[in-house]
């Protein structure tokens, strides 16, 4: 039980630190197209929209190493699931990028964040397991 | 306990271990997989290059060979553009040995907003053409209409949208399979559609380049020379008797592509040696440490009556699913970071870049596989023979 909840904190850091990474990055080394002119495009608002569902989910994935309770941490870990897939869809499915695939938020921006939100996803998959598997031991104790 | 399991069982006992060992494995069959596959996508960007070569010889006006990187805007459609008058067609078409002869229209668009950025415009006669013609019809088979454009693989539309150059729609009728090169970010239209373009242009005030009817002036000169003629003795002639146009060999311009190619490609070949060896020496002496450490262990085995060569099989078992699933994650590592990053790739390295086939990269995968297994089996073989040689009783001695 211990080990699964040494587990469970490792992930939940590593979680942090990618929601973290993801907030900061889409606003810093993988942004969206800068334009000479000052004009927004699409692509700028996919960045936004990124960075809100970051920060949403660098406070779900705080807030889920603050709380002891295995419940909690199991709902917010949903959240941070369902959060991670809405990152990932963002760019270029929910919110088009720019025209050329040679573009930064099409060469850079997107696979990152693609990455990085799929990083958070299974991390957070594996600690749902690991939380359900615990709860289910727990209640058969 | 089976002693079939013993090897799963021992890599469970010391996950620790297990991890670093399947790490490093994987570190292998990432540098094998995505070295060979960026070297495989950078050899296949220049056969594409030099298939969509049509053309033995480009003339181009004298000025624009001084003013512009030819190589780059005629073989891989970097944006930009040069005009010389309509006339000078006439004049390279006497000249003797030309089997084919036709002329294209450059256009640079600008850029506008986000979503839009320099693109190169390619207007060639439909009557004459023999070097573009042949690649659109791959993917598209009609007559191109005026506003009616081709667009190349790496623009983000799809056929039936439009799209817009200096104020005038024009409807894309199909999408070119991708080169790997710039001309990926090229439009392709006929000399009609270009010169009402260039009409636009010119009427925005964004086309500083000519001052002439756009009915008169044409940008390069695309030729084809006659069987049994010499591609040289051609060119020069063209150089000798026509003046203010300069005649370029096409194959002596991929040869700057192909040097920069081979020595990417080199560089590539001895990071992928440097991480073999590197790994091949740590996986000898991680087994060889592994086996020191676990000579009482193997001591007890050959007493409750294991033989040798069971021995050496749980010791290769456990290399075999050490570097099998170090090879997995190495070539999903590696598919996670060619296949998304590619266009940042070819950006980043200046040269045309096209990914195999899928075909080709499985192949590449259960290669790359095969080599990490092979390689975790013969470390591995080398700690069982230094293993054979243990003296059982003398250990459990040492032991006590």
């Amino acid at each position: 039980m211990k080990k699964k909840n040494t587990v469970s904190l490792f992930l939940g850091v590593c979680i942090l630190l990618c929601s973290l990474s993801l907030t900061v990055g889409v606003r810093t080394l993988f942004h969206a197209c800068v334009h000479d002119d000052g004009a927004f495009g699409a692509c700028h608002w996919a960045q936004q929209a990124i960075f809100g569902a970051g920060i949403v989910l660098s406070v779900l994935s705080l807030v889920r190493l603050l709380f002891p309770g295995n419940g909690v941490k199991l709902g917010l870990d949903l959240g941070i699931i369902v959060n991670a897939l809405l990152a990932a869809l963002t760019p270029g499915i929910l919110i088009h990028l720019c025209m050329m695939d040679t573009m930064v938020c099409n060469a850079l921006m997107r696979p990152i964040v693609c990455a990085i939100a799929a990083v958070i996803a299974i991390l957070a998959l594996i600690d749902t397991i690991i939380l359900g598997k615990s709860a289910k031991e727990g209640k058969s104790a | 306990m089976n002693i079939r399991k013993l090897p799963v069982k021992n890599l469970e006992r010391k996950p620790v271990r297990t991890a670093m060992l399947i790490i490093l494995t994987a570190l292998l069959s990432l540098a094998v997989f995505g070295g060979t596959l960026v070297e495989r996508s950078l050899r296949s960007g220049l056969t594409s290059l030099e298939t969509r070569l049509g053309a033995d010889i480009i003339v181009v006006p004298a000025s624009a060979k001084s003013q512009y990187d030819l190589e780059s805007i005629l073989l891989e459609g970097v944006p930009g553009h040069f005009y010389m008058k309509k006339d000078y067609l006439d004049k390279v078409g006497k000249i003797e040995g030309i089997e084919k002869i036709s002329a294209q229209y450059y256009l640079a668009t600008v850029t506008s907003g986000c979503c839009s950025m320099p693109l190169q415009l390619i207007g060639f006669d439909p009557q004459t053409d023999f070097t573009v013609k042949p690649w659109i019809r791959q993917n598209y088979s009609g007559e191109l209409g005026e506003f009616e454009i081709v667009i190349g693989g790496n623009i983000n539309s799809a056929v039936g949208k439009t799209l817009k150059f200096y104020n005038q729609s024009c409807t894309v009728v199909g999408t070119l399979a991708r080169t790997g090169t710039e001309l990926d970010n090229a439009v392709f239209a006929t000399a009609q559609t270009i010169k009402a373009l260039i009409k636009s242009s010119e009427a925005l005030g964004l086309n500083g380049q000519t001052r002439e009817d756009p009915e008169q002036i044409i940008s390069t000169i695309q030729i084809k020379v006659q069987e049994g003629y010499d591609i040289d003795d051609v060119m020069n002639d063209i150089n000798i008797h026509i003046t203010r146009v300069q005649a370029v060999r096409t194959r002596s311009m991929i040869s700057g592509v192909a040097d920069s190619l081979a020595g990417t490609a080199y560089i590539i070949r001895v990071l992928i040696a440097a991480v073999w060896v590197l790994a091949l020496v740590i996986l000898f002496a991680a087994f060889a440490a592994m086996v020191n450490e676990r000579k009482r262990e193997f001591a007890v085995l050959r007493v409750i009556g294991t033989s040798r060569s069971r021995l050496a099989r749980i010791i290769l078992a456990e290399s075999a699913l050490v570097s099998l699933l170090g090879g997995v994650f190495g070539i999903l590592l590696g598919t996670a970071v060619v296949f998304p990053f590619s266009n940042l790739i070819e950006s980043k390295l200046g040269l045309p870049f096209l990914l195999p086939g899928t075909g080709d990269i499985l192949l590449l995968a259960a290669l790359t596989l095969a080599v990490s297994v092979l390689v975790g089996a013969a470390a591995a073989s080398y700690a069982a023979v230094k293993l054979s040689r243990v003296d059982t009783g003398l250990i459990l001695r040492e032991g006590n």
